[in-house]
């Protein structure tokens, strides 16, 4: 009711009926696809953006031709487009629906704001998994995918060792997160022994691997990518349910009907298997899983079921915008992405919490 | 619905709660649990429907063990409103009430569901907070919201951890008459912690005293509601009245003299 800020679901006069209440969620519904129509605005915008420039509606009949009359790329646009932006920004997209999703679902299981993706320590299991790689060719197979396969398996030993540590100890989320911080500082103390023992190439390619990037986008790596966070994201989607009793507490979600400790580790697995598929290709993309679910549920609420797509517009849209910037400041060259969304993400995140007059949650 | 206790124990650690507790609640009324803190009235309630596992001892609902029935099953026939609860992202007080419709439904809110979670915001004359987030409204406000919550549910049984707690005195006495109509009219049995003497004599129809580790009484007001009962239990001096035939337990406690 005191939320004023772009965008008020609620009625200040509210009062109980099924119509009230149904128009509150087609509201939900409308803030939904309103945000998705602004990320294919945006999108829009980010393919144009480069060193080759291409307007916005160029951009859109391109694809829309291609799609109609699939054939060879025969244009300068459409082989920029197709080939280079495409997969780029598909893949900005699919990590900030991954990251975001995971996010929204970790904080309410968890009933921790400041949990999201990376707080069971699966980014420094995938910094290590790929320093390892780089810099000591530890790997089951060679090349690129060597360094993905290495982090994507590293990424999920802490989240192994949570859920092994939870069934034998009953841990409770506080525990759960303490863990996954303790297991963190292991793994990135390993990390920078490795960096500090490796020689000036391998350091090199080891760091730029920690700053997340989207330099590494190809229609191949998307489509796993894909898969990954489209599977992980209809799981969490349909446990949206138990998320919301979870965020009341164990013995609420207990006493209506949720099997907590199996739930809490079905969905810390969906969450790390995204999470790991997202950072395995692009590196540490930091603060989108934090910020996005925060920003969502300022403008729709806590109900997990439209808080879960709401975020993973939000963080797609944070993502595109993200890029848009990475592109244009240092123009030519690029920055790596984790950088920006730390930067864009830390900041609007500030602003969000100054403007409100309440706390956030 | 019957429920039935046979020497259910539970410890925590090495802190043996309560053992040897049994129990038949095979009738729809209202059972009030009283007892001094850390007696386990909660705790017993707790493992009436699994939130916690009992070390001994077998709770069987309609002559079935419960550890044999579903976290969902058993939802659909006990509810449990706890003593205290809080969101960690507030929703809704509509959205929390409808959680409770978590054990009948899949993933789509039915015109139904909502109607029923109306009708009992209104039952606890609450509706009037439908759309106000949880964080907005007061103790009192938010423990009515948990029982309308409870009640959403749909139990056949109906456990409340203190019901009354942080609501004034004309509150305490609208929802103890409500659980009372509501062992009448809609025949759930309802098992409510009440740390008032006073308000489980007057509502309750059987009366349950917690102490040393065992249920040290069991029967209607008059039985329980002794002078001795409560020096034993409490440690405590009254004198008992009676008002429209029920027991009243007026306190002895002296004053100290400084508080003169």
């Amino acid at each position: 009711m005191k939320n004023k800020l772009f965008f008020n679901i609620y009625y200040k006069n509210g009062t109980a009926g099924v119509a009230n209440y149904k128009n509150y969620i087609y509201r939900k519904i409308i803030f939904v696809i309103a945000s998705f129509i602004f990320l294919i605005i945006l999108s829009g915008i980010g393919m144009g953006v480069g060193s080759y420039s291409i307007s916005f509606v160029d951009v859109y009949s391109e694809i829309l031709n291609r799609l109609l009359h699939w054939g060879p790329l025969t244009t300068t646009d459409a082989i920029v487009i197709w080939d280079l932006r495409l997969p780029r920004l598909l893949t900005a997209i699919t990590v900030g629906v991954g990251l975001s999703v995971a996010g929204a679902s970790m904080q309410s299981m968890m009933k921790n704001p400041l949990a999201d993706p990376f707080t069971t320590g699966i980014s420094s299991g995938a910094c290590l998994g790929a320093t390892l790689s780089i810099t000591l060719g530890l790997s089951l197979i060679e090349g690129f995918y060597g360094v993905v396969l290495n982090a994507f398996i590293l990424s999920l030993v802490p989240v192994t060792f949570i859920v092994l540590i939870s069934q034998y100890k009953k841990a409770s989320p506080a525990t759960m997160i303490l863990v996954g911080i303790s297991l963190m500082f292991i793994f990135d103390a390993m990390t920078t022994y490795l960096m500090l023992k490796a020689n000036p190439t391998t350091l090199g390619a080891a760091y730029e691997w920690t700053i997340g990037t989207l330099n590494r986008s190809s229609w191949g790596n998307l489509s796993v990518m894909f898969v990954v966070v489209l599977i992980g994201s209809i799981v969490l989607q349909y446990f949206s349910k138990s998320i919301n009793a979870m965020n009341s507490g164990d013995i609420v979600a207990k006493s209506l009907g949720v099997n907590v400790s199996l739930m809490r580790i079905l969905i810390l697995i969906a969450i790390s298997i995204v999470a790991a598929g997202v950072v395995s290709f692009t590196g540490i993309i930091s603060f989108v899983g934090l910020v996005s679910p925060h920003v969502a549920r300022i403008f729709i609420g806590s109900d997990n079921k439209y808080l879960i797509p709401a975020s993973a517009s939000v963080g797609a849209s944070l993502m595109v915008f993200a890029d848009i910037v990475a592109k244009t400041v240092v123009a030519p060259s690029t920055l790596p992405i984790g950088i920006v969304t730390a930067m864009i993400g830390g900041s609007f995140f500030l602003f969000l919490i100054l403007r409100q007059k309440k706390d956030l949650w | 619905m019957k429920v039935e206790l046979e020497n259910l124990g539970f410890k925590y650690s090495d802190l043996v709660v309560f053992k040897e507790i049994n129990l038949l609640l095979d009738e729809p009324n209202l059972t009030c649990i009283i007892g001094p803190n850390g007696s386990g009235k909660s705790t017993l309630m707790q493992c009436i429907n699994k939130i916690l596992i009992p070390i001994e001892g077998v709770v069987r609902l309609d002559d079935v063990d419960i550890k044999l029935i579903g976290f969902k099953n058993l939802a659909k026939c006990v509810g449990y409103v706890p003593n205290y609860a809080s969101d960690t992202f507030a929703m809704t007080v509509m959205d929390t009430v409808l959680m409770g419709r978590y054990p009948h439904k899949s993933m789509n809110t039915t015109d139904k569901d909502i109607q029923f979670a109306v009708d009992n915001l209104k039952l606890l004359g609450i509706e009037n907070l439908s759309m106000r987030k949880s964080d907005e409204l007061s103790a009192g406000q938010y423990k009515k919201v948990m029982i309308a919550r409870g009640l959403t549910q749909e139990p056949k049984i109906l456990m409340l951890d203190e019901p009354t707690s942080n609501l004034d005195i004309n509150h305490q006495i609208q929802v103890m008459k409500l659980l009372r109509k509501l062992t009448r009219d809609k025949e759930i049995s309802i098992l409510a912690v009440c740390h008032d003497l006073n308000i489980a004599a007057r509502y309750a129809d059987r009366i349950i005293m917690l102490a040393n580790e065992r249920i040290y009484a069991s029967g209607t007001a008059k039985d329980i509601m002794t002078v001795k009962n409560i020096k034993t239990v409490y440690g405590v001096d009254c004198q008992i009245i009676e008002i429209e035939g029920r027991p009243y337990v007026i306190i002895l406690a002296g004053l100290d003299k400084y508080d003169d």
